[in-house]
């Protein structure tokens, strides 16, 4: 009885299709002839994927309040008990934390890592591999070096321990339950996690659970209040840095001129009105001094010098 | 970039005229793009034909994303009270408080809208759309969570689709709209 409804009308299997195409060309990895021929099989096809992607988007912007609404249906009737379970767990946090700041003796002396124009290899006692890239700073604390803080961008290799308790701050974040190939990029209030191979799991304010990202996705979070954007993407993507390469793929121009500000050696910042825009692209970051002047000619926009950096904005913005 | 562009045109333009309400839109976007490909600089870009499609594609969406804000704007804008304010000498003026495109919709009404449109779906269909396009699993793990086939899945979330489409996208101006919500 079931199977007949379970059928999909003619509209549902263009609407899913529609779904399909706009998840390749987000990934990136869309066969354009193929999507031309689609759209030309029906004058409707045009308007659904118009619907599906434009959807998609109010849906990336308001991800973190949704996902937290639909997190878990079951115990929601009892939503004040999550609230104050999560005032426990902040102070409970809090005191552990100010305990630990303040009981030296319990670990070794922090390492302090700096890398300056050069990326920088860094090998912790369990064998796991952190490649700090330029410009990015890494702290290391605790009896068991498990206790990282990033500021900048990294490339984690870490064996897979179920029994370690590796956590790394970014961004204001946490990252935990970790294993095993990932980048991270942490700057005030935003960071950005992806995922080659293996999973761990993001803390977010809110969420007693955290959000789990899995290979061959990222998460970004941006912003106050935070919002958050999951999305998949070519694993390859995962620490591409390395060979000279920056991969974006939408992401928010206040991100990515941190991002780039790593590399190219001075501080990039971008004008508020225009920084929630999106960037998808690849830059090469060997042309230091140039990477401002590369985005703001892909995006249309114009370069300013801004205090002891430069400053994205939009053309006609400094009259 | 321009080579490129030189070598793909046609077939751009095929997928612009496809891609967008009428030929002379396709022209004009297509013009955009060239535009904007001015004002790059020869730099490094891998793939430059992807490159140039996607620049297409997001132009089109973004032209799309004003075009419905605008037309949003106006609908709300008719429903605008006029706020009437006097001058030092006297005079009176009105003055326009529609709010500007960009601020349409404010984020916190645009949440709204999209948890009333989510909550209206039909549970399970709310469900199997929640964990695929908010959680980001796929259809094989939302399958394998809901305890479902992945044709019930798609089913599922075809179906959420459809709804969500007709209610957030295409409702008419000024639907009076009854808020039986839960709070929060």
């Amino acid at each position: 009885m079931g199977s007949a409804s379970k059928e999909l009308s003619q509209d549902e299997q263009v609407l899913l299709a529609a779904m399909q195409w706009h998840a390749v060309v987000a990934r990136g990895e869309v066969d354009w002839d193929g999507f031309t021929s689609w759209l030309e099989q029906a004058p409707g096809h045009r308007q659904i994927y118009n619907d599906v992607a434009l959807l998609d988007q109010r849906l990336a912007t308001h991800r973190v309040a949704l996902q937290q609404r639909y997190a878990n249906p079951a115990p929601s009737r009892h939503r004040w008990v999550w609230s104050l379970a999560a005032a426990a767990a902040v102070l409970l946090g809090m005191t552990l934390w100010l305990g630990w700041q303040q009981m030296p003796f319990l670990g070794p002396a922090t390492q302090n890592y700096q890398a300056e124009a050069g990326s920088r290899q860094i090998a912790l006692k369990d064998g796991s591999n952190i490649v700090l890239a330029p410009g990015s700073r890494l702290r290391v604390r605790g009896r068991h070096q498990d206790l990282l803080e990033l500021t900048g961008s990294a490339y984690f290799d870490v064996p897979h321990d179920p029994g370690r308790a590796l956590t790394i701050r970014a961004g204001g974040y946490m990252v935990r339950d970790i294993g095993t190939r990932f980048e991270v990029f942490g700057a005030q209030n935003a960071m950005k996690v992806a995922v080659g191979d293996g999973e761990l799991i993001v803390d977010l304010p809110g969420n007693p659970d955290g959000m789990r990202v899995t290979a061959g996705h990222r998460l970004l979070i941006t912003g106050t209040p935070p919002v958050a954007e999951y999305a998949s993407i070519p694993a390859d993507d995962v620490g591409a840095w390395q060979s000279g390469r920056l991969v974006l793929r939408g992401e928010p121009l206040s991100l990515v001129v941190a991002q780039i500000g790593l590399y190219a050696g001075v501080k990039v910042s971008v004008e508020p009105a225009i920084a929630s825009r999106r960037f998808s692209g690849v830059l090469a970051i060997g042309e230091k001094s140039q990477l401002a002047a590369h985005l703001a000619d892909i995006m249309g926009l114009a370069v300013r010098p801004q205090g002891d950096g430069v400053q994205l904005v939009a053309v006609g913005a400094a009259h | 970039m321009f080579a490129m562009y030189d070598l793909h045109r046609d077939a751009l333009l095929r997928f612009l005229k496809a891609r967008t309400r009428e030929p002379a839109e396709a022209e004009d976007v297509l013009q955009e793009l060239w535009i904007r490909l001015r004002q790059i600089r020869p730099g490094p870009i891998a793939n430059g034909r992807a490159y140039l499609y996607q620049m297409a594609n997001n132009l089109v969406l973004d032209r799309e994303r004003e075009r419905r804000r605008r037309t949003a704007r106006d609908e709300k804008w008719v429903h605008q009270t006029y706020e009437v304010a006097e001058g030092a000498a006297g005079e009176v003026y009105t003055v326009d408080t529609a709010p500007r495109p960009d601020q349409a919709i404010s984020e916190a009404d645009e949440l709204r809208q999209l948890e009333l449109a989510i909550a209206s779906l039909p549970a399970r269909a709310r469900e199997a759309f929640c964990l695929h396009r908010i959680h980001g699993l796929g259809h094989a793990e939302v399958a394998a969570r809901m305890g479902i086939t992945r044709s019930a899945v798609e089913k599922h979330i075809a179906l959420a689709m459809k709804h969500l489409r007709r209610r957030l996208l295409h409702c008419g101006p000024a639907t009076p709209v009854a808020s039986p919500m839960t709070d929060g």
